[in-house]
């Protein structure tokens, strides 16, 4: 019966990583663009829902909220007066090259954009300080760090990574990343790098069956199973959003050929930021319901997603049911080998003790690194070759 | 404005181009050699490390900035050189076949690691190179009978047929200048080679290098086993200048950082390589000096890791040709003063290169 908790735990993990790997896939089929960011974003989401139950130990001044709404309005007018012309219409072929120019143009359109970032920031912080200074309960926290989180995910597309169009692809690979470093010290800066935790209604609670004489019950936490169920709730919605709504719609026509959707009148740029954001949003809420089971989080919670990355390579990185396939099997694997695998490499294969154990830590990347051999484009290839 | 007047064929693939060349790389040859009588200790100290880290730059600048091959796992050959170099050692083989022993393994383990890995690209390849490097760091971790695991191991000093030289000397100085020296004509001789040439095809365009009939399998083999050699090498460099040689210094923070060095000194070029060391080895100094100005700083323990991030975001979006890019264009403005126009520089292709198509 030890199985099946195993089991449990591990396709709870496995959900975890396949709601990041999600995110990954979403943002490369739309973009091609990798979001190294991914398990960063989720550790911001995480850390608003923290703020937002805990509260802040300081009084809240009255009149930060009419200066957030106000911040924010005032930004939202400048960020649309001034991208109105400004920005490229969207990211294919090289008919958009003169657009692409005036884009990087002149210095003053840098200026703008820095007053905006900085005024987006001004009233970020007094929302969130407006908005964590209650402490309140986690079924108000959930929806509310989603929403921030798929707002800084909009944003960071919006702002930064939209404006490498046209260089090589590490340059995003760069990027990206470098975000996730700002982002992990900007979390340490405010929140601290020690470890972290907030109480969820179901935090520590079991349920036990079966047992009696002589063998033991089978205990599951119940975090465990409200990630399997949050993770079929949000891949059920993802799957109706793509499916029946009028932007889900584009949203796949705009993956599929940019320049097409932009003739077709698709806002290619804005279906795009929205892709970000929902991936953004969807690993908030993993990230949330991730901390009852680990009990702990930090700013290196982060380092995730680098398992959910390979979760993604092996579900083929272009395909969104195979993104979850991919992260269940590493979860699985991950759960299963920790448990058996030291004891049959120091007995069978005779390997040292403190060796072995590291080789469970590692699984993920070695099942990852056997699938790219075998397939080097994954298990669910979309990769074709051109013909000239 | 100079003009050159080419009289001989060779000046079209000398390594020096013309005098000038000769006189500003004499100036910063001379320069290095002084620069340890000139400056104190601490200085010195801190040149060294940047030689080290130059020659890692200039590892990954080989597979990275002229072959394309992104690497998100050098760090990992860093490890293996330094660790495969302390085992020799320990083995009691001479220092200088022990250099020799360890850059030929790491090139090897390169070159079997790139057979498989190599027929992925882009993104799946650079993938590859971070779960690599991933479970490098907790074999250097978990090996213990090797490389000691956590406690590390210690690198004293240099054993040179008899001749002991101790880090942080002056002699040591040399040392790491003559493996930089050495490892930057290479490079440079290495790009002139039909290897270089193919390696700079392969980068700029896969299918028009095949049309050409490089041979895209081994050229990118090999470039993947020189480029993990030359990034041994630098490993050893630092184990050497650190003194200690411990699985935290290889692990996937050390690879970005090499990727940062590159691209803040400059995609594609050798001086890039070097540059970028000099920036990633001063920037800690810099930001301990920030911190002394500013006391209300000493609370955030996550400040460098953000002065890393902005530093990167900043050259990739304002100046993805990086320092020496910005070299290039100040020298251009010297050379034509009135006449310049920042268009020179302009980017050609503005538009996204798909991968799912190749």
């Amino acid at each position: 019966m030890e199985l099946l908790q195993l089991l449990i735990s591990g396709i709870a993990q496995g959900c975890v990583y396949g709601l990041l790997a999600l995110g990954f896939v979403l943002i490369y089929k739309a973009t091609e663009q990798v979001n190294f960011a991914q398990g960063d974003i989720m550790m911001m989401g995480t850390f608003f829902a923290f703020a937002f139950i805990t509260g802040t130990s300081k009084p809240v001044s009255w009149w930060s909220a009419p200066i957030a709404i106000l911040a924010i309005c005032v930004g939202a007018a400048l960020f649309y007066l001034l991208h109105k012309r400004r920005l490229p219409a969207w990211r294919d072929t090289a008919a958009s090259q003169p657009r692409l120019q005036q884009v990087t143009a002149g210095g003053a359109y840098w200026l703008n954009l820095l007053a905006i970032v900085a005024l987006y920031a001004v009233a970020a912080i007094f929302a969130i300080r407006f908005l964590s200074g209650f402490g309140m309960s986690w079924w108000l926290a959930l929806p509310l760090a989603a929403i921030c989180g798929g707002v800084l995910g909009y944003t960071l597309d919006a702002v930064i990574v939209r404006r490498i169009i046209g260089q090589p692809q590490f340059a995003v690979v760069i990027l990206t990343l470098a975000l996730g470093f700002m982002m992990r010290a900007v979390a340490g800066a405010i929140w601290g790098a020690d470890d972290k935790g907030f109480t969820t209604p179901y935090s520590g609670d079991v349920i036990r069956f079966g047992g009696g004489e002589g063998t033991n019950p089978v205990v599951i936490g119940v975090p465990s199973l409200v990630i399997i169920g949050g993770t079929a709730v949000m891949i059920i919605g993802l799957y109706l959003f793509f499916r029946f709504t009028k932007i889900g719609v584009a949203m796949q026509a705009a993956s599929q050929n940019q320049l097409a959707a932009y003739y077709m009148g698709i806002p290619v740029k804005y279906v795009f930021s929205m892709i970000w954001a929902i991936s953004a949003a969807v690993a908030t809420v993993a990230g949330i319901l991730l901390v009852p089971k680990l009990e702990v989080f930090s700013p290196e919670v982060g380092l995730l997603s680098i398992t959910a990355f390979a979760a993604a390579v092996v579900g083929g990185f272009g395909s969104l049911p195979g993104a979850i396939l991919g992260g269940l099997i590493i979860g699985i694997a991950e759960a299963l080998s920790t448990r058996y695998l030291p004891d049959i490499l120091i007995d069978i294969v005779g390997l040292d003790g403190s060796f072995a154990n590291k080789i469970p830590q590692v699984i993920a990347y070695i099942i990852m690194l056997a699938v790219l051999i075998i397939r080097p484009q994954g298990l669910f290839a979309q990769i074709q070759r051109k013909k000239v | 404005m100079r003009f050159v007047f080419k009289t001989t064929y060779d000046q079209d693939i000398n390594l020096l181009k013309h005098e000038g060349y000769v006189r500003s790389y004499g100036i910063l040859l001379v320069l290095a050699l002084v620069a340890p009588l000139l400056l104190d200790e601490f200085y010195t100290g801190e040149l060294t490390h940047i030689f080290a880290f130059a020659v890692c730059g200039l590892g990954l600048m080989i597979a990275t900035g002229f072959t394309g091959l992104v690497s998100l796992g050098h760090a990992a050959f860093m490890g293996i050189g330094a660790y495969a170099h302390g085992y020799f050692l320990k083995l009691g083989v001479p220092w200088v076949f022990s250099v020799v022993l360890a850059v030929m393994l790491t090139a090897s383990i390169g070159t079997l690691f790139a057979i498989p890995v190599l027929r992925m690209t882009g993104l799946y390849l650079a993938i590859a190179t971070l779960a690599f490097a991933i479970i490098c760091e907790e074999v250097f971790t978990g090996w213990k009978s090797v490389t000691r695991g956590t406690d590390g191991m210690f690198f004293e000093e240099i054993d040179l047929f008899g001749w002991i030289i101790e880090p942080g000397s002056l002699p040591f100085y040399y040392v790491l200048l003559i493996l930089l020296v050495g490892t930057l004509l290479m490079t440079a001789n290495l790009l002139r080679t039909p290897i270089g040439r193919a390696m700079i095809a392969i980068r700029d365009s896969e299918i028009s290098a095949q049309s050409m009939g490089v041979n895209l399998a081994r050229t990118k083999i090999i470039v993947f086993g020189i480029s993990a050699a030359v990034t041994g090498l630098g490993g050893i460099m630092l184990a050497h200048k650190t003194t200690i040689s411990a699985p935290d210094s290889y692990n996937i923070l050390q690879s970005i950082a090499l990727l940062l060095m590159i691209v803040v000194g400059g995609m594609g070029s050798i001086h890039g390589a070097v540059l970028g060391a000099a920036v990633v080895s001063v920037l800690p100094t810099i930001i301990s000096i920030i911190k002394d100005w500013l006391p209300s700083l000493q609370d955030i323990h996550t400040l460098p890791t953000g002065v890393f991030g902005l530093v990167l975001i900043g050259f990739i979006i304002l100046e993805p040709t990086g320092i020496y890019g910005m070299w290039r264009k100040f020298k251009l403005f010297v050379d034509v003063f009135p006449l310049y126009r920042r268009r020179t520089f302009k980017r050609q292709k503005a538009f996204l290169k798909t991968e799912r198509m190749r």
